[in-house]
């Protein structure tokens, strides 16, 4: 029997379906995996396709997250050493670095996002990647930013606030 | 005449006008994903963010797993010795405030972790976090065994 290429449909928070290769989508997702083989036996001799809910994620997200799935999980797109290169070094560049660069060079809420549904996907190239971006981008930041970036309150009083900087001057 | 004084704006009620799904990152990941990844200096800017934070990176919990995360980064301090009896250039390098006098003649350096221990003939030692900037002069010991009264 022909081996037609196996899909399920994700369901997100917002009520939208996506369709994804269930290989890529499993060597992709731990979260996903573990879903998709819990429903395996009941839909072992059923042509009927698999819909998961994510409700933790949006379409706007998850459009995003299957987008770079495709682009890291797929074999057949795949080029390259398919290991971890984020760390690597300049020069040694992986022909999916390009990608990666512009896919976090996202406003800071879709940033965020990404990191939430990384972590509740289990993608952990994602997670990593996205987490390093949003570390160099607190570098480029002043404290108000990153206050207003992860919506903390200041709690210091003033002259405490002097101190601690008074403090750390020579880091600023 | 009139002086305006810049106004600081302090929002005391700093919540952003829209906090959007940021706000809810999980220390977790704030702390062990993200900032780990930032190097010392710009921890120690991060002290100013607020107290917790400050807590946070300065927990020995924090600061060890950042040290795990920081091995595979290779560093190098150089400490280049005098000759001049009684001062060395790496003191006035390290420490123009904490040690205005500078360290006396020293031995071989050593170091674990990023510190670094600098044993001096005079019998003093200090050690050092050059990352953090941090400098500290041990107490005295008791007499060198080794050496005799």
């Amino acid at each position: 029997m022909a081996s037609e290429k196996k899909v399920v449909f994700l369901r997100s928070s917002d009520g939208e379906a996506f369709e994804v290769s269930e290989e890529v989508i499993s060597a992709a997702s731990v979260t996903i995996k573990g879903m998709i083989d819990e429903e395996s036996p009941s839909r072992a001799d059923t042509a009927a396709t698999t819909t998961l809910a994510i409700p933790n994620v949006t379409a706007a997200t998850l459009s995003r997250v299957l987008h770079y799935v495709n682009k890291h999980f797929d074999a057949a797109a795949v080029v390259g050493r398919p290991d971890d290169y984020i760390f690597c070094a300049p020069g040694d560049e992986h022909p999916l670095a390009r990608f990666d660069d512009d896919f976090v060079d996202v406003d800071n809420d879709t940033l965020i996002d990404l990191v939430h549904a990384a972590e509740y996907l289990h993608i952990k190239k994602l997670f990593d990647l996205t987490c390093k971006a949003v570390a160099d981008k607190l570098k480029g930041r002043t404290i108000d930013q990153i206050r207003e970036t992860f919506g903390i309150v200041n709690d210091y009083t003033v002259e405490e606030e002097v101190e601690v900087y008074r403090e750390n001057s020579w880091a600023f | 005449m009139i002086h305006t004084q810049p106004k600081r704006i302090r929002r005391t009620a700093a919540v952003p006008d829209f906090a959007g799904s940021s706000s809810h990152i999980p220390n977790d990941i704030i702390f062990f994903q993200i900032l780990i990844l930032l190097p010392v200096k710009c921890l120690v800017r991060l002290h100013s963010v607020c107290k917790s934070w400050r807590a946070a990176i300065l927990s020995t919990h924090f600061i060890h797993c950042h040290l795990e995360h920081s091995r595979t980064r290779l560093s190098m301090v150089v400490m280049p010795r005098s000759s001049q009896p009684g001062q060395s250039k790496v003191a006035k390098l390290i420490l123009q405030k904490r040690c205005p006098r500078g360290i006396p003649v020293f031995s071989m350096p050593l170091h674990c972790d990023g510190i670094i221990l600098i044993p001096c003939t005079t019998g003093r030692i200090f050690l050092c976090n050059p990352t953090t900037r941090e400098f500290v002069e041990l107490p005295r010991g008791s007499c060198n065994v080794a050496g005799g009264a």
